[in-house]
């Protein structure tokens, strides 16, 4: 699988960029048609690791634009809404990937040895 | 993954923008001075639209050209061609020798006709973060 590249975020004459980067996130590193043999790309580990600070970014954007709204900056009540929604997808989406982890850990334990 | 989130985010920004320099024409319908004090009758002003390239949709690689996010950014211009309107006002201050008076080219009636269009283009743009949203939240039960 070949490591995901994201283009920079574009910079908008009269509009905050900051809304805008390009999201991280679990997800991130996927890309379809990926070959099944595990050699090549970044092991799951590193994915994951990969993913939580993707999440973290998009948590982090969601802060800066909602302390930036409330300071009276110049940002719209959109770029701030998407950015908290964004963050809540990304870390709702990281939590499953951690449920079904979870999950298959606990039934590979139930395995009698 | 978020593309489309960001894709509509820049044309909410835009929307909104074009309706702030709407109430900015209503605002300033009778303006016959400028910012400075100056008897310089107001000038409509208007957005311009543009699409703005914001990178590649879907899993990002680099064959995705044709799957390029398109966001839309925008530019505030002076509507310098149409022309001013002028009354017959003696006696105002700003008011030539001939006793008329240059008032701004901003007509009201498109400029509501306009903002009904952008209150409606924001509308659409919201329902698009909404079914990205719904899209986003049932993939979700995939993993269940």
């Amino acid at each position: 699988m070949n490591a995901l590249t994201l283009a920079p975020p574009p910079t908008f004459p009269g509009t905050s960029t900051y809304g805008l980067s390009p999201a991280g996130g679990i997800g991130a590193g996927m890309s379809p048609g990926r070959s099944v043999a595990p050699a090549a790309g970044p092991d799951f580990a590193a994915m994951l690791a990969d993913a939580v600070n993707g999440v973290n970014a998009n948590a982090q954007a969601a802060d800066s634009a909602a302390t930036r709204a409330v300071l009276g900056e110049n940002v719209t009540q959109a770029e701030v809404f998407t950015a908290v929604k964004k963050a809540d997808l990304s870390l709702r989406m990281l939590i499953s990937v951690r449920n079904k982890l979870l999950e298959g850990w606990k039934e590979l334990q139930s395995i009698p040895v | 993954m978020f593309q489309a989130f960001d894709v509509s985010t820049t044309a909410l920004v835009a929307q909104r923008a074009r309706l702030d320099t709407i109430a900015g024409n209503v605002a300033n319908a009778n303006s016959t001075r400028n910012e400075a004090g100056e008897a310089e009758p107001f000038r409509r002003r208007f957005v311009q639209f543009a699409a703005a390239d914001m990178g590649f949709a879907g899993d990002g690689s680099a064959q995705a050209g044709a799957r390029t996010a398109t966001g839309v950014q925008f530019e505030v211009k002076t509507d310098e061609t149409t022309p001013l309107r002028a009354v017959h006002a003696p006696g105002h201050p700003d008011a030539g020798p001939d006793g008329m008076l240059m008032l701004p080219n901003v007509d009201l009636t498109s400029e509501f006709v306009n903002a009904v269009e952008a209150a409606r283009a924001y509308e659409a743009n919201v329902t698009a973060v909404e079914l990205s949203k719904q899209l986003a939240e049932q993939s979700l039960r995939i993993l269940g």
